[in-house]
């Protein structure tokens, strides 16, 4: 009878190629990765949920399917479209705001380290304070329309954003004190060449956060009547007052679809700086 | 006049070290000296914490001094201000005749801490390089493919820190530290966590690499046994406040060390230590 090698001490411990395999394994098959397979499963099971409630008749004419919301956006999507794109011009613009804030914070805030705390507690402040009731009064200032929804639609992005500068602050002077003061490295110099890629896992949460935060603000403004006429959140109005659900919904859907549409051109730019940072 | 040292290359090792003009001292006077050095942590005296306490004792230019101590006794602290990133309340430290904060100006410091903290998104090679950028020198090529190459990471280089070992990513922090050819290292606690085996072999890469760049460097460690290896002078330091407990010599040439280990004299060097932190 031959004798077999038994393998002592234990499991097997996963080894630094194995793990890089796996990784590449995930990478090339991206159905067995859950940052990909539990959006899509999550997105899956919405509409039927949706067209369970709507199918159970337990709110009436309120709730329409999801199949009639599809036929209601064919039907009317000249003025779906007229009005959708004032409120996506205006979020553009509101991000492209928030943007340079947010360039501008990261710079202040390498130049400026000890800012942090401070940064940390306004960040608090702002994100306690809802800044979107505002919209009343600065359209007393603002001139209506697409300047007063772009204003609101700034405000809703400065929660996140306040909170993502605030994180970078601190995420991006970590070692500073120690491999930074060893080379004297100065802090543009840290920054440039540690701190922004240490950052780089907040700017991207970031980012992703603020965009439907903007959306969100455009539509709310033009709720509160930041619009002259035209816009998303004008339609839902419109639509409710006059009991149109199919209007309501097919609504309620494109603006769902446009900050999907936003965060997944967020995340597509994010991407290649995300990966370099990992 | 300016000053360039050139070490005797060891053959295969270190071949093109040399180190750039020194600014603050002149040759052969690489001497480390703490003179009676203490630190409070705390400015009040109610909440004043003394973690080192009237510290003596100095590092010949090229040796090797071993900080050996119970943990939270202020070794890390001591080495901080070595590297005069804090300043001693009381006394003062001298590398030449330049203090610990013109030599880290003159970018003459690499200190190796307990965590290798490398960049996750640059390559082995490119975290070798970043003192360079930091301190915005230009790259020395040859030097950091010569330093791969004594750490064992030339096939490494393209390689980002995540798909190394623990140990290897040590050896990566220690060509860091090396990679300004500075005139002293720091080293705290470099192999803390490595196995025995891995941390064995780093030890005799670092006695290696010393030997080649007559580097003076100051490491702290809770290892006996590794006090006793590579030392040139142990300095036994009593529980917090840090005093000097013992300053032990260890005489046994370098090259003969790594045979040297189930020997009586290195057992004698062990026992010596104990003893000292015992007392």
């Amino acid at each position: 009878m031959g004798m077999v090698a038994v393998p002592q001490g234990g499991p097997a411990r996963l080894t630094a190629p194995d793990a890089v395999t796996g990784r590449r394994a995930r990478m090339a098959n991206p159905l067995r990765n859950p940052r990909v397979t539990v959006p899509i499963v999550s997105l899956a099971i919405i509409p039927v949920v949706w067209a369970l409630v709507a199918a159970s008749n337990v709110f009436g004419t309120a709730i329409v399917s999801p199949a009639a919301t599809v036929r209601e956006i064919y039907d009317q999507w000249s003025v779906l479209w007229l009005n959708a794109q004032p409120t996506l011009v205006a979020t553009v613009i509101g991000v492209g705001v928030l943007l340079a804030i947010t360039a501008l914070g990261a710079l202040v805030v390498a130049l400026v380290p000890h800012i942090t705390p401070a940064l940390a507690a306004l960040s608090v402040v702002i994100g306690t304070l809802p800044l979107i009731i505002l919209t009343p009064i600065l359209s007393l200032v603002v001139p209506r329309g697409r300047p007063l929804v772009a204003t609101v639609c700034v405000l809703a992005g400065l929660v996140p954003v306040a909170a993502m500068l605030s994180g970078m602050a601190s995420v991006g002077q970590r070692g500073r004190d120690e491999l930074g003061a060893v080379y004297s490295a100065s802090r543009l110099r840290w920054w440039r060449y540690v701190g922004f890629w240490q950052t780089v896992p907040v700017l991207d949460i970031g980012i992703r956060a603020m965009i439907p935060y903007c959306f969100v603000g455009s539509i709310v403004a033009e709720w509160s009547g930041a619009s002259t006429s035209f816009g998303l959140g004008e339609v839902m109005t419109n639509a409710l007052f006059s009991y149109e659900p199919p209007l309501l919904w097919a609504t309620i859907f494109l603006a769902a679809t446009g900050s999907l549409g936003l965060l997944a051109a967020a995340t597509l730019i994010m991407t290649p700086l995300r990966r370099r940072a990992r | 006049m300016t000053f360039e040292r050139q070490t005797t290359p060891v053959p295969g090792t270190v071949a093109t070290f040399s180190r750039p003009p020194a600014l603050a001292y002149g040759p052969g006077t690489g001497e480390l000296r703490v003179d009676r050095v203490s630190y409070s942590y705390g400015t009040a005296p109610q909440t004043e914490v003394k973690a080192v306490d009237d510290v003596d004792f100095t590092i010949a230019h090229g040796a090797l001094g071993v900080l050996v101590g119970q943990s939270g006794c202020g070794k890390s602290t001591l080495l901080r201000m070595a590297a005069g990133l804090i300043e001693p309340s009381l006394g003062r430290i001298t590398f030449g005749t330049a203090s610990p904060a013109e030599l880290r100006k003159q970018r003459r410091v690499g200190f190796a801490f307990q965590d290798p903290s490398l960049l996750a998104w640059r390559t082995v090679r490119r975290n070798v390089e970043l003192p360079f950028d930091l301190a915005k020198l230009p790259v020395d090529r040859p030097w950091i493919d010569e330093l791969l190459g004594i750490v064992g990471l030339a096939e490494w280089a393209g390689h980002r820190p995540r798909e190394l070992s623990g140990g290897m990513r040590q050896r990566v922090s220690l060509a860091r530290a090396l990679a300004t050819k500075p005139d002293l290292l720091l080293l705290d606690e470099p192999f803390g966590a490595l196995d025995e085996i891995t941390r064995g072999e780093l030890n005799f890469e670092l006695l290696r690499v010393l030997s080649a760049t007559r580097t003076t460097c100051l490491l702290v460690t809770h290892s006996v046994d590794e006090a006793a290896l590579l030392g040139d002078k142990i300095i036994v330091l009593s529980h917090r406040p840090c005093a000097v407990k013992l300053t032990y010599e260890v005489t046994t040439p370098r090259e003969l060390r790594k045979d040297s280990r189930d020997t009586v004299e290195f057992l004698e060097h062990c026992r010596a230590v104990r003893a000292g932190l015992a007392a």
